[in-house]
């Protein structure tokens, strides 16, 4: 029996690490902001690699590329400048942050886990993203599904207000560790070296 | 199977004990890909896109798990979170796989 090629195990795999956002991202302090950036650049790059020459250009110049490049940038790793550039169109000016172009020059870019798609044009370039994944039958599913297991990001759709949602997540998290905490530690877990 | 680096003695089962540590060696790993990555950038293949973008994924959920695992407070540690790691720590290895031989195949290395 043979592996299939990387390429396809690469999709398989984007689409488990959305599933796993979906379902864990509120528990880590996500917001349903945050949440929905990430699955939503995951769907942007599927419809973007998808079969279809005309709907992977549509995605690849609308709004899909801005949330997903914004994304890309907010990863940690430097090499997502070029990725960006060489798959999406229109997103350049992103890079052109001082913040970044420093970073970058020292060669370790930071992960930014503030949510990736803040500010008004990214909220429209995400309803913009879903109404249109919304036509695409090989990545409805996905989205339908993924928007399902996360009812945060389905509000920080519908409503868009980023604080309200990061409060709730915060919220969340603190609630999840207070189960199991009584603030009196007896016995930490030795660390690495 | 397919993933040979999987059969090595590759870890006990993930606990209250060992998690923290297992944290800081998936951090390792995540770092690790930096150059890999920095290695295929330039080429055209879609799965490229994929791969980066997964990987983006995996570094935002790492980060923000940090104030979860760093301070090794075994209160702070549900066993929500231990099931979480564990899920998480699956699907780097997966990524690595991947990535492995996306990076042997584009960058024609024997």
């Amino acid at each position: 029996m043979s592996t299939p090629h990387w390429s396809e195990r690469a999709r398989e795999s984007l689409k488990k690490g959305t599933e796993f956002i979906a379902e864990h991202g509120t528990h880590i302090g996500m917001a349903g902001g945050g949440i929905l950036g990430t699955m939503g650049a995951a769907c942007a790059a599927m419809a973007i690699g998808s079969g279809d020459p005309m709907e992977a250009t549509m995605y690849r110049e609308g709004a899909a590329s801005l949330i997903l490049a914004s994304v890309l940038k907010a990863g940690g790793f430097t090499a997502a400048e070029q990725i960006a550039k060489t798959h999406l169109k229109g997103i350049d000016h992103l890079f052109e942050d001082p913040k970044w172009k420093d970073s970058a020059a020292r060669g370790a870019v930071p992960v930014d886990t503030s949510d990736p798609t803040q500010g008004p044009e990214f909220r429209q370039a995400l309803k913009t993203l879903f109404n249109d994944l919304a036509n695409d039958p090989d990545n409805r599913a996905e989205v339908v599904s993924l928007l399902r297991s996360s009812p945060m990001a389905r509000r920080a759709l519908l409503e868009g207000d980023p604080s309200a949602e990061l409060k709730e997540a915060q919220g969340i998290q603190a609630g999840y560790q207070s189960g199991a905490s009584d603030d009196n530690d007896p016995d930490p877990i030795p660390g690495p070296q | 199977m397919q993933n040979t680096r999987m059969a090595k003695k590759e870890d006990a089962p993930i606990s209250l004990f060992n998690a923290r540590e297992r944290y800081f060696q998936i951090r390792k790993k995540l770092r690790s890909y930096q150059s890999l990555m920095n290695d295929i950038k330039d080429n055209q293949h879609p799965g490229v896109l994929d791969l980066a973008t997964h990987l983006a994924n995996l570094n935002m959920v790492h980060a923000q798990s940090a104030s979860i695992f760093e301070s090794g407070d075994p209160n702070k540690i549900t066993s929500k979170y231990l099931t979480m790691l564990k899920n998480f720590e699956m699907l780097v290895n997966e990524f690595e796989a991947v990535l492995l031989e996306a990076h042997a195949e584009l960058t024609n290395v024997k």
